[in-house]
């Protein structure tokens, strides 16, 4: 398994859009790609999970990932997130 | 008058009769059904795959109609029905045997809580999923898909809640103004109605109920302040006064004009200011009303649009179909701009006409300007068509004039053939939002920025291909509203700018009295930077 903290740069945060940007993110890896946040564990596959976990800009969570490919998906999901502009 | 306060989005304020819409009718059928799970089944994917199209068509329309903002939101949306999550909570509920209307209500219904819960920002997106659920139920019951809004003109709407893909028709059909019980301002409606001018005061509270439909409401985005039955002179019912002409420092005039898709919404940048329109998006006519208006309802609306600016100036796009933006009903294989005109060669030359008699009647001076121009041909071969229907009115003893040509550059081969193309029309204007995408290569989801280097350099060849061939330079992408951006433009020689008729004001405050020479040194510097972080510090600067 993969794991990295990081803050979240987006500036309105992880909510729908760029939810819908980790999820892409995710998608193009033989992964299992999830967020955590204050407890909470999230899917990066699913924007739903993802705006649910209310994760405001500036805020630390950690992703995580197991699989084959679990490097480059927690590379690309933390690059989403740590993007200053909203997708 | 009473006044209600609430939370204002954007900056602008208006006045005009009420008008409440009705709450969609959100209730699942309650009854068991004696339909197996694989039915239920069956239902949903075909609710859901009827959604993804209504989604797909309203955005391609969104996407010309009101902007980016409510493009990704919707895009957003079918990202939303194709969830895991959402699947299983369905999944699970057709197999305990929900019918698809309880076990989709259900579903979202649960979603709609944990969002409110969690509160923030968070709790604004929940009614992206009412939105949805208004949707996925209207499908399950056959019934058919919400059409325009009926609005008198320059309403304000009134509304317990806003959900984004009503706000995206609102936004498209122009009203006045908006003012909703509940709402926030970090919401996909809120967002939508803000990119597109439409000032809005949200959650004002139970309070609003007790406006009658048809009462004056002034709505004042700025103050987030809902006038009942305002003074006609009440002052807080207008915005802050901008400039009525701009001129830099040292005297240059400098023109802030408007993107507009009717010939109401031209006025309703004459009332915010504008100097004239500087995009008029032709095929909003057709995409409007499912089909392209004849040549006599052509003429009417770009006569009505010349008339609101008898000084200034209007210039209208022919037809830009194609693309991301399909004429309905029409073969998703024809070519795009000028190239899509110059394929449908009577359509084009019924355009044309009635852009002659318009010309001949309206009070303003029309430009007619060529979209996603890529070869030198096609701007000749419309002088071509030009001629032709000019003699054809001529002939028909039509009272008719002839407009000036002019042409966009929004992509790189436009770039490219600027001086060509500059040589050969009264006038250059900058889509930056087609240009950063192709010079970017982006699709068309993600974020082509302005300010990368690369966009601006093409933006400064081809403002200096004009210079040097005399002609003047408008731009007409949303990068114009930005007013640091903005400053930028005027600073590689932009002179008119033309954004969303709500953008107008400010603008106008921001480039009033600009020092040109220090605008200059700016745009001197952000060509010659490597980074998009440079070019955003140049613009932290500013002039």
């Amino acid at each position: 398994m993969t794991e990295r903290r990081v803050t979240v740069a987006r500036e309105t945060g992880l909510h729908a859009r760029p939810a819908r940007a980790v999820a892409d993110a995710a998608a193009d890896f033989d992964a299992d790609v999830a967020v955590e946040y204050d407890g909470e564990t999230a899917r990066a596959a699913s924007p739903l999970e993802l705006t649910a976990l209310g994760v405001e800009s500036g805020e630390s969570v950690v992703v995580r990932a197991r699989g084959d490919d679990a490097d480059p998906a927690v590379e690309a999901v933390v690059d989403v997130l740590v993007g200053e502009a909203d997708p | 008058m009473t006044d209600l306060d609430g939370v204002g989005v954007g900056t602008g304020a208006a006045t005009g009769p009420a008008v409440w819409l009705a709450g969609p009718d959100e209730t699942p059928d309650a009854g068991p059904t004696d339909r197996s799970p694989d039915a239920e089944r069956d239902r949903f994917e075909s609710a859901r795959a009827r959604t993804v199209e209504e989604l797909r068509e309203e955005r391609d329309r969104a996407a010309e109609a009101v902007g980016k903002a409510a493009e990704d939101v919707l895009a957003t949306h079918e990202t939303f029905l194709f969830d895991p999550a959402f699947e299983e909570r369905v999944e699970d509920a057709l197999a305990d045997g929900d019918p698809a209307e309880r076990a989709v209500a259900r579903a979202l219904e649960d979603w709609i809580e944990a969002f409110e819960e969690t509160g923030g920002k968070t709790a604004a997106r929940a009614d992206d999923l009412r939105d949805l659920r208004g949707r996925l139920l209207r499908a399950l019951r056959g019934e058919p898909r919400r059409s325009g809004e009926d609005l008198p003109a320059d309403a304000v709407v009134l509304a317990e809640r806003l959900d984004p893909g009503r706000a995206v028709r609102l936004a498209a059909a122009g009203v006045a103004g908006v003012a909703t019980v509940a709402g926030s301002r970090t919401g996909h409606a809120a967002i939508i109605l803000r990119s597109r001018g439409v000032p809005a005061v949200v959650g004002v509270g139970d309070a609003l109920k007790a406006v009658e439909r048809g009462a004056r409401v002034g709505v004042n985005a700025a103050a987030g302040r809902v006038t009942l039955d305002p003074r006609p002179d009440d002052a807080s019912a207008t915005e802050a006064a901008a400039p009525d002409a701009v001129r830099a420092a040292s005297g240059t005039p400098l023109a802030v004009t408007a993107n507009v898709g009717s010939a109401r919404e031209a006025a309703t940048a004459r009332e915010r200011g504008a100097d004239g329109v500087g995009l008029f998006r032709s095929e909003f006519l057709a995409l409007r009303s499912d089909g392209v208006p004849d040549e006599d309802a052509q003429t009417e609306a770009y006569a009505a649009a010349l008339d609101r600016f008898p000084d200034g100036e209007v210039a209208i796009r022919t037809f830009d179909f194609g693309g991301d933006k399909p004429l309905p009903g029409a073969d998703g294989t024809a070519p795009r701009g000028v190239a899509g005109s110059l394929a449908a060669p009577d359509r084009h030359r019924e355009q044309l006409r009635a852009l002659c008699r318009a010309a001949a009647r309206g009070a303003g001076d029309l430009t007619v300007v060529l979209p996603h121009v890529t070869r030198v041909e096609e701007v000749t071969a419309v002088r071509d068509h030009l001629d032709a229907a000019t003699d054809e009115l001529k002939a028909a003893g039509v009272p008719h004039e002839r407009p000036a040509l002019g042409a966009m550059v929004e992509t790189p081969a436009a770039v490219e053939l600027a001086p060509e193309l500059a040589s050969r029309v009264a006038s250059l204007s900058l889509g930056t939002n087609d240009l950063s995408r192709h010079v970017l290569g982006t699709t068309r989801d993600a974020d082509p920025s302005v300010a990368q280097p690369a966009v601006v350099r093409a933006i400064d060849r081809a403002v200096t291909a004009a210079a040097d061939a005399g002609v003047p330079v408008r731009c007409c992408g949303e990068a114009a509203a930005d007013p640091e951006f903005a400053a930028l433009l005027v600073g590689l020689g932009v002179t008119e700018l033309s954004v969303a008729p709500d953008a107008v004001p400010a603008l106008k405050r921001r480039l009033d009295g600009v020092d040109l020479p220090a605008a200059a040194t700016l745009a001197e510097r952000a060509t010659a930077a490597s980074t998009k972080s440079e070019v955003d510090s140049l613009l932290n600067e500013g002039p």
